[in-house]
């Protein structure tokens, strides 16, 4: 009874419950957003390698490497040479060597030279190994494996044939006609940058980079001449022991014979964090200020209105409504808001993420689940609840004082 | 020993706590059961005072208020908020009903107060609802309406519906024809009278209006029974 009659209350004083119920919403919005675009990202960010003891590539920050090695995000700002892959590759302490060869791409997506070593040893989330859904790894010099959203956006299947360009873009100067790849296989999504990868082997990088005549003679003939590889962009490397890290690290950065950097994936991924980190404290905190700021309008609202509620409230008390239940019902009123505000802000969250999942991922290498519903998320909810409930305090307290000394007549 | 409705023993009530402040006195008053009191007096005698002391919105700082054999001063307030609900009915001048609600939401909420209340079902106060509504003369399709919709005359027969759904032993009855003309007030002061008289209510009937004590047998002048005196006249 008490629900219906606060609902029916709000019901009667549209404008302002309106427009406060706005400001409620834009604001929980804001605060949800924040807090599921943080718990994704560090779930996304964490789940994108693992498995993997060293990175190795040219000296720059250890982020930066993070960044293009395994974000595929900026550009390399040098390579190492290849010779120093070979060295690692048969270094004693290292079990497996993946290299990485950037800087291309096929319409908008990046193109990552590597070897088969690449699908046997790579791996993501909670060490879950790369799955073909179709196909197999590349066996000759124009084959290509294609990551899950490749394939589903740009409608590729095995077997078709596709251009990759020199560049990043979709429009590139240089569109290496010359050279089309066969689809040998598809990955199955993984949820990281693994999906928006066109893969090819370190050869055909190379191959694409010759001048057309050239290009032709190796599409006519794969073994027309021998393909110099001399650089690859990094290097991902397994142990055999995890006791080697640290020497191992050690050595590669002390190499002589080439400049390199070796960086812990974890250290490098923290690191990465602790930056997002002091953003994401700041935003959570703007995101808590303007809550309370709606929420005092919520408080604001109802308190105004308590004048013009007065002949209500001895209708109410006349009925036999103690002054209790008259704080209550101010109460419910508030909290009826709130939860109307949040279910509401809840629901546009996740409809725009469902919408804007593609972007984000393809232009911030961020994947958010459109599921804005998680243990964090309910703590929060449970907060704002909380918080409602004690900001309408203040209004309930006033229309319990007025009833308490509400007269039956003027 | 006799069985009034209304017993009031010894009552003073004061507002607010300075020295200054007014108070009310009524050292003792009886009212039967089923009788019809027509209560009048200048503006400023305490008739308000008094409903407000009968209805237990107030309560007073010595004395006792007896209603249908309960002292009522006993009670602590959510108990005495619950005897109003269901024995004592109330109609004032005007703003009786909750505006964004239909009559039948109005007078269901009264139902709710009165929980607890042992005299019946839910079928029965519909039923009770439709011979009242019919009794003063409103049509039952008036339930769904918004309050907003009414005439004041509807609204204030609405609020005798709304008032006796509990079947209240007491009825208050605070100036309801003030915002009524004429011809609307003899109507409805004629239906309130018989609905009550079928009822066998106890009524008090507050009003300045002489016009109106021909409806009435009893009469009582507020100045008669009580004082209302500031601190500095009535002494200590």
């Amino acid at each position: 009874m008490l629900l219906s009659l606060a609902k029916q209350s709000l019901l009667s004083r549209k404008k302002t419950v309106f427009l406060t119920f706005m400001s409620l919403t834009i604001s929980m919005l804001v605060l949800f957003g924040v807090e599921h675009i943080r718990l994704q990202a560090k779930e996304s960010f964490n789940r994108t390698i693992s498995g993997t003891d060293l990175i190795v590539g040219a000296p720059s920050g250890q982020l930066n490497l993070l960044l293009y090695s395994v974000f595929r995000i900026g550009s390399p700002t040098n390579n190492i040479k290849y010779a120093s892959y070979e060295r690692l590759e048969n270094h004693a302490l290292v079990n497996w060597a993946i290299p990485m060869s950037l800087g291309d791409s096929h319409k908008g997506f990046r193109v990552l030279g590597t070897t088969n070593a690449y699908f046997e040893h790579f791996k993501y989330g909670t060490k879950e190994p790369l799955v073909f859904a179709d196909g197999q790894p590349f066996e000759t010099l124009f084959n290509t494996v294609l990551g899950a959203d490749v394939a589903r956006e740009l409608g590729y299947k095995l077997g078709d044939d596709i251009v990759i360009a020199h560049g990043i873009g979709n429009t590139s100067f240089q569109n290496h006609t010359d050279s089309p790849f066969k689809v040998t296989g598809i990955l199955e999504p993984t949820g990281t940058p693994v999906d928006k990868t066109v893969h090819v082997s370190l050869e055909a990088i190379e191959a694409i980079h010759l001048p057309p005549h050239k290009v032709k003679a190796l599409v006519e003939n794969p073994q027309a001449f021998p393909l110099e590889i001399d650089s690859v962009t990094a290097v991902l490397l397994g142990l055999k022991t995890k006791f080697a890290t640290f020497t191992l690290q050690r050595e590669v950065n002390n190499d002589p014979k080439d400049r390199l950097m070796a960086v812990l994936p974890g250290v490098a991924l923290s690191e990465l964090w602790k930056l997002v980190g002091n953003v994401e404290g700041l935003l959570r905190a703007i995101a808590g200020m303007v809550l309370i700021s709606a929420l005092f309008g919520l408080s604001t609202m109802l308190l105004a209105s308590m004048n013009e509620r007065q002949t209500e409230i001895a209708v109410l008390r006349i009925l036999g409504a103690g002054p209790y239940k008259i704080a209550a019902l101010i109460v419910v009123e508030a909290l009826l808001m709130s939860a109307a505000a949040m279910v509401t802000a809840l629901g546009v969250l996740s409809l725009s993420l469902m919408v804007l999942k593609k972007w984000l991922a393809a232009e911030f290498g961020l994947f958010l689940s459109a599921n804005v519903l998680s243990q964090e998320q309910f703590v929060i909810m449970i907060l704002v609840m909380t918080a409602s409930l004690v900001t309408s305090l203040i209004p309930s307290f006033e229309a319990y004082k007025s009833s308490l000394h509400q007269r039956l007549s003027k | 020993m006799h069985n009034y409705a209304i017993e009031i023993d010894n009552v003073c009530h004061s507002y607010g706590k300075s020295p200054q402040a007014t108070t009310f006195r009524l050292p003792q008053w009886h009212v039967e059961k089923g009788d019809k009191v027509f209560l009048h007096g200048n503006s400023g005698s305490g008739k308000s005072t008094l409903l407000n002391l009968l209805s237990g919105v107030l309560a007073p700082q010595s004395g006792n208020i007896k209603l249908l054999g309960n002292n009522t001063t006993a009670l602590s307030n959510a108990k005495r908020d619950l005897f109003r609900a269901q024995h004592i009915g109330v109609v004032f001048q005007t703003f009786n009903l909750i505006p964004y609600l239909s009559v039948k939401g109005n007078i269901e909420l009264a139902v709710h107060f009165a929980k607890g209340s042992t005299k019946g079902a839910k079928a029965d106060v519909t039923q009770r609802m439709l011979s009242l509504l019919d009794t003063l003369k409103l049509s039952a399709d008036i339930l769904e309406r918004p309050v907003k919709q009414l005439s004041i005359g509807q609204q204030q027969r609405v609020a005798i519906v709304r008032a006796l759904i509990n079947t209240p032993e007491i009825l208050l009855v605070d100036e309801p024809t003030s915002a009524l003309d004429a011809s609307a007030r003899d109507a409805f002061m004629e239906e309130l009278m018989s609905t009550a008289t079928a009822t066998q209510t106890t009524m008090i009937f507050v009003s300045h209006d002489q016009a109106l004590s021909a409806f009435f047998s009893n009469h009582t002048d507020i100045q008669a029974i009580a004082t209302l005196s500031n601190g500095a006249q009535g002494g200590a």
